[in-house]
């Protein structure tokens, strides 16, 4: 498997910090708020390799640090420390003709590129979805609209281009391109969740950053959008990472999975070992508690 | 083609105060290329264990898993990174339990299909055919062919589990009973595919329940210890 993307010490902090910080938080210490001076170690040293074509899960309770991770990997927020870097990948080298150190598979850390540099090396990227979607759509504006603006950015200019690919992807994510001119708001759920799909799908990215997707769904129509990841997957050979709480999402669509806790991966392995022989305390108790 | 060295496998219960549980230890065996091997022994023995240790499900506590693999040279699956296993997996290694893994909405035929069509990079229609000449041989009726496997009958769905592990022709097929809840008939059938398998150069390693069904079938029989 060739690598996409490798993380290495990703850290974000709020707060501080101080001596005391490092033996008073994370997983064996239960929080992730140093008692000593009140930063919060929403994510600490996480450190992986995402494959190309692979799905990565990212399972834990909620403040274990998973959408925070998320965040940082979107440019979102910024990273107190670590490195990101992407393997030679033609859309990014071409949006960043000196993103590449001459000759070098890998790029420079991407968490240390200026705004205006992670907005592009994001447009040529990355797609992401959010469990919210208010957070990844302007809930007032035309779904068409959303799609592109987000074109716009990536350096589009024909309105006309422009109304084509939109309809496309919508048509693409099952929304009627009827109703491409009427905003999300006036979505269901699972339609909102599909538009952000789209919208994450147009710049054509081999990465798909999904943060709890389909949380909150009716299972039907949870069922919809997972066959929709998993057909776009296979279709567009994507590479994902995949925010979840629920074991279920996790196996169906992930090869391999890590384990959060208090900021700190506390396990990761492939997905059927870590759902039949968890190794660490919290992932055991995660898997006992799943309904069957 | 595979040798177990010295594996032992013990879990450690953290909701039970770290209680350990030993399930295998210092079990040895090699299984050589184009074999039908037999694990037998009694319930609570570690056969499955032992299956789910070469598949890496389980992380063995000690011990080697030496395999002889066609693409990466010899390897120890007990210690290879996790991107060769999901490697081995799709293109030399199959798995096949009593359960058939469903994904959800995804119907019978095109269930058998998939494995033939990605990793024999065949074409979808000769897929389509190979997984129904398959399933036909398994008597799985055709008007269930787009039906989705989660609603059938438990032998239905070993049945459509047998043929979706053979369709891709691993180089090795474990075998975790697959054959616990099919009929005499049916599990002669499920046999016989197996032993063709064998005969087209596929490595077998399996647990059947039927201790007479299997002295028919495998080439040799290896037991697993009484107390691990």
């Amino acid at each position: 498997m060739e690598p996409l993307l490798r993380a290495h010490g990703l850290t974000k902090r709020f707060g501080p910090g101080c001596p005391a910080c490092l033996e008073s938080t994370g997983a064996e210490a239960g929080s992730n708020r140093c008692p000593h001076c009140g930063t919060v170690w929403a994510c600490r040293d996480v450190s992986f390799v995402l494959h190309r074509e692979e799905a990565l899960g990212i399972v834990g309770e909620s403040g274990s640090g998973k959408s925070t991770l998320v965040r940082m990997l979107h440019f979102d927020w910024d990273s107190t420390s670590g490195f990101l870097e992407a393997a030679r990948i033609p859309a990014l080298a071409e949006a960043l003709p000196d993103l590449y150190p001459d000759g070098s598979p890998w790029s420079r850390n991407l968490l240390a590129l200026d705004r205006f540099r992670q907005r592009k090396a994001r447009d040529a990227g990355m797609g992401i979805v959010y469990q919210h979607p208010q957070l990844g759509l302007r809930m007032g504006v035309s779904s068409g609209g959303n799609i592109a603006e987000r074109l716009l950015s990536a350096g589009w200019r024909s309105i006309g281009a422009m109304r084509a690919r939109s309809a496309s992807l919508l048509e693409r994510t099952e929304i009627p391109v009827s109703r491409m001119d009427e905003p999300p708001r006036n979505f269901s759920g699972g339609m909102q969740q599909r538009v952000q799909i789209a919208k994450a799908l147009s710049g054509d990215p081999p990465l798909l950053l999904l943060d709890e997707v389909t949380t909150g769904l009716d299972l039907s129509v949870q069922a919809r959008v997972l066959d929709l990841v998993r057909a776009l997957r296979e279709e567009l050979k994507l590479s994902m990472l995949v925010v979840s709480h629920d074991l279920g999402v996790i196996n169906l669509l992930c090869q391999r999975t890590m384990v959060m806790k208090n900021g700190q991966v506390v396990e990761a392995g492939l997905t059927d070992q870590i759902l039949q022989d968890p190794q660490h305390g919290y992932t055991q108790l995660l898997v006992a508690s799943q309904l069957q | 083609m595979l040798s177990i060295e010295n594996l032992s496998k013990t879990f450690r219960l953290h909701m039970l105060g770290g209680l350990e549980v030993p399930a295998v230890k210092d079990v040895s065996f090699e299984v050589r290329e184009g074999e039908f091997v037999g694990l037998s022994g009694p319930s609570g023995a570690g056969k499955s264990t032992v299956l789910k240790c070469i598949h890496r499900t389980y992380l063995p506590t000690a011990g080697a898993v030496r395999f002889a693999s066609r693409r990466l040279g010899p390897v120890d699956l007990a210690r290879l990174p996790e991107g060769e296993i999901l490697e081995l997996r799709r293109t030399e290694i199959g798995f096949v339990s009593q359960f058939l893994r469903v994904i959800p909405r995804v119907g019978a035929l095109d269930l058998v299909a998939e494995p033939i069509r990605h990793r024999l990079d065949v074409p979808l229609d000769e897929a389509r055919n190979r997984a129904a000449a398959l399933l036909d041989r398994l008597r799985i009726p055709r008007r269930l062919f787009d039906a989705y496997p989660a609603t059938f009958s438990g032998g239905e769905q070993q049945r459509v589990n047998i043929a979706r592990a053979v369709g891709w022709k691993p180089s090795l097929l474990l075998l975790d009973e697959p054959t616990a809840s099919l009929d005499r008939h049916s599990a002669e059938t499920a046999l016989q595919l197996l032993s063709e398998l064998r005969d087209e150069g596929c490595t077998l390693l399996g647990i059947f329940h039927d201790p007479e069904l299997l002295s028919r079938v495998a080439d040799r029989i290896i037991r697993i210890g009484g107390e691990p």
